[in-house]
């Protein structure tokens, strides 16, 4: 029974079988007759995974309501109390935005209204500098990507896949999940929350040092707690919006929360932050680490003392990054850096995507360059100073016959997009010691004539009696 | 495209959207990448709406359109496609069209269907499809072991199978 095509479609489609199974399975269809049998499996499989998963989420919404109004407890305390219980009642899978937990929970009908009444502003407000095709356009509107979740429970539209459009709304009962936008601003938010990414009102964008149209960076908080970390010369300027008061970073690390009257509060942990209130209006200010700020309704502020949000820090450092920032130091202008993996750009100034990489390089601090000139000019150089030893891993676009003095080729590949185009680079590494560590351009060319892009450079930290790590032994 | 257009778009997107999800899902191996082609589905729908007939099953038209970002995917990623020949794509997706001109018809016997259901089996099916979760998981929940739940689960779906087929024979899929 297993091996009816029925039975192993329905695998297939839980992900429950190897790639050797697929290639079986669709061998097996090799008639429109058993071609039926795979598509009727396909749409029963998808039609019941909408079906049971809205009456779960019913079920939850009743389960919650008549717990609600049951207690007289105060409003805060309990909530929390009824989620956990609900979530303990409806036990949701652990696997992070599975495809048809996402697709199916919601429908996104109302998204679609939005789009379909907001597209052409929005495609103007992200467009690049080089006119896109429609396929191009359709990609270049993620302004921001979810690159982790743990067990969100959506109470609004949930997202259909993880790339995330200007003025797309985000919001959950509980749970986390974290963002990045193409700038390298990074988010962590924790439900209950509400949270809109790049609103059409506010109009901000990162700063723009090459000529490039800029990139949408901001985000509106309504309700919930977030944490976000801003470094980079594309990511400054990232500014969160909250229903009194408006937060723009200056390259740092704070925590914003709003509770459910609308009243934000600030603190910052690194760096400093402009904040702008409404009420009181024409209110500014500028927080320094440790400082914070709280405003009420009723147009009053106050000093936050004690910091919060701490927690959720970690979130958006892997344990490799924070290594390696530590040693990173001078990078030229224009760089930027953020720990790499699927969904980082691999071009600080344009809208890229890293879609596949090596295990081995994820959680590295990649430091990405500008495209700079453009095709007609080499990949500009760059150098930046580490303070230990670190072995160093370069990303060399597949352009030109390319061959790096000092470097060691490897056998790993990078694949990223641009404006609908697959690239791939190869990965070259070696070891540097304490002091300034120069990038060669990329001065290859292809058949075109074009040259390829900079280099982008992963940092590993090496400790100082070093004999290498792990990673190393796998080249 | 004017505010009565999209909210019809609206409308008909919620009732197709899980049509179109199953015919990319089926054709796309990796979950995350089926969702991206989803999205884009959904914007080319949103900006093609105008050529839309109505007289046409939306599902069928939308499926259309994610044919197209199907194969340009697969363009794209030469690697994952692989798995599958162009051939078998090419005649999956001609039999998905095909079915999704009766999906309202299929819709309504599924439902049917469904409220016939109680006990284990049902229940085996919300965990599976509403709660996401794996054989093991189930097993765990429902207190039996994982080899009962794949039976169960098997035996279930073909019941429902056999109910839908049977009520689209009769005609009662619209009933």
């Amino acid at each position: 029974m297993k091996n009816s095509i029925p039975e192993l479609t329905s695998a297939f489609l839980s992900e429950e079988l190897s790639a050797e199974q697929v290639k079986a399975l669709f061998e097996q269809i090799c008639s429109d007759q058993a071609a039926d049998k795979f598509v009727f499996e396909s749409f029963v499989d998808s039609e019941l995974r909408s079906r049971l998963s809205q009456e779960e989420i019913h079920r939850g919404i009743v389960a919650i309501l008549e717990r609600e109004s049951s207690t007289d407890e105060p409003q805060r305390k309990p909530r929390q109390t009824i989620v956990d219980s609900v979530a303990d009642k409806i036990h949701w899978s652990r696997h992070p935005l599975n495809f048809f937990a996402t697709v199916v929970v919601l429908s996104i009908g109302l998204w679609v209204l939005f789009a379909a009444l907001t597209g052409h502003k929005h495609e103007q407000q992200v467009k690049t500098a080089k006119k896109p095709t429609p396929n191009a356009a359709e990609i270049d509107n993620r302004v921001a990507r979810i690159v982790s979740v743990d067990q969100p429970r959506w109470t609004g539209n949930a997202p259909v896949s993880r790339g995330l459009v200007a003025g797309q709304r985000l919001a959950f009962e509980s749970g986390r999940i974290e963002i990045w936008y193409q700038t390298g601003a990074q988010v962590v938010i924790e439900g209950p929350a509400d949270f809109t990414v790049a609103p059409q009102s506010s109009g901000e964008s990162s700063a723009d040092a090459s000529g490039h149209e800029p990139f949408v960076n901001s985000g509106a908080l309504h309700l919930g707690k977030l944490v976000a970390r801003v470094e980079g010369e594309t990511a400054r300027g990232f500014a969160i919006e909250s229903p009194l008061a408006t937060v723009v970073d200056h390259g740092t690390e704070f925590a914003v929360e709003v509770n459910q009257l609308g009243e934000p509060r600030v603190f910052v942990f690194e760096g400093s932050v402009d904040v702008t209130g409404s009420t009181p209006a024409e209110l500014h200010c500028r927080l320094q680490a440790g400082q914070g700020i709280a405003f009420n309704a009723a147009g009053e502020t106050k000093p936050v003392l004690e910091p919060f949000g701490e927690e959720y820090i970690t979130l958006t450092r892997s344990p490799r990054k924070t290594a390696a920032q530590s040693i990173v130091s001078d990078l030229d202008l224009g760089l930027a850096q953020q720990p790499f993996q699927s969904g980082a750009p691999r071009l600080s100034d344009q809208i890229t995507e890293i879609v596949d990489s090596p295990q081995l390089l994820v959680g590295l601090t990649a430091i990405i360059p500008p495209r700079g000139a453009g095709l007609k000019q080499p990949g500009a150089g760059y150098r930046f100073q580490v303070a230990k030893p670190a072995r160093l891993y370069l990303l060399v676009h597949n352009r030109g016959s390319h061959n790096l003095e000092d470097w060691q080729r490897t056998e790993h590949t990078i694949t990223w997009t641009i404006e609908g185009q697959t690239h791939t680079d190869t990965v070259y590494t070696r070891r540097v010691e304490p002091g300034e560590v120069e990038i060669p351009a990329h001065s290859w060319r292809d058949e075109l004539s074009q040259f390829g892009v900079p280099h982008v450079c992963l940092v590993a930290p090496l400790s100082e009696s070093s004999s290498e790590s792990a990673t190393e032994k796998q080249n | 495209m004017d505010t009565a257009d999209a909210e019809k778009l609206a409308a008909m997107w919620t009732k197709a959207q899980s049509t179109v999800a199953g015919f990319i899902r089926a054709l796309i191996p990796e979950a995350e990448a089926a969702g991206d082609v989803l999205q884009e589905t959904a914007m080319v729908c949103v900006r093609k709406f105008d050529t839309y007939d109505p007289s046409r099953p939306f599902d069928a038209w939308a499926v259309g359109i994610a044919r197209f970002q199907v194969f340009a995917w697969r363009r794209q990623h030469a690697q994952q496609a692989g798995l599958v020949d162009d051939e078998t794509v090419e005649r999956i997706a001609d039999r998905y069209e095909q079915l999704s001109e009766r999906a309202d018809a299929i819709r309504a016997a599924l439902q049917a269907c469904l409220g016939e259901m109680s006990g284990r089996g049902r229940r085996a099916l919300e965990l599976q499809y509403g709660h996401q979760m794996k054989t093991e998981g189930i097993a765990a929940q429902m207190e039996m072991t994982a080899g009962a739940i794949r039976t169960l689960l098997s035996r279930t779906r073909s019941a429902l199978r056999k109910c839908i087929e049977r009520r689209l024979a009769a005609g009662e899929g619209a009933s």
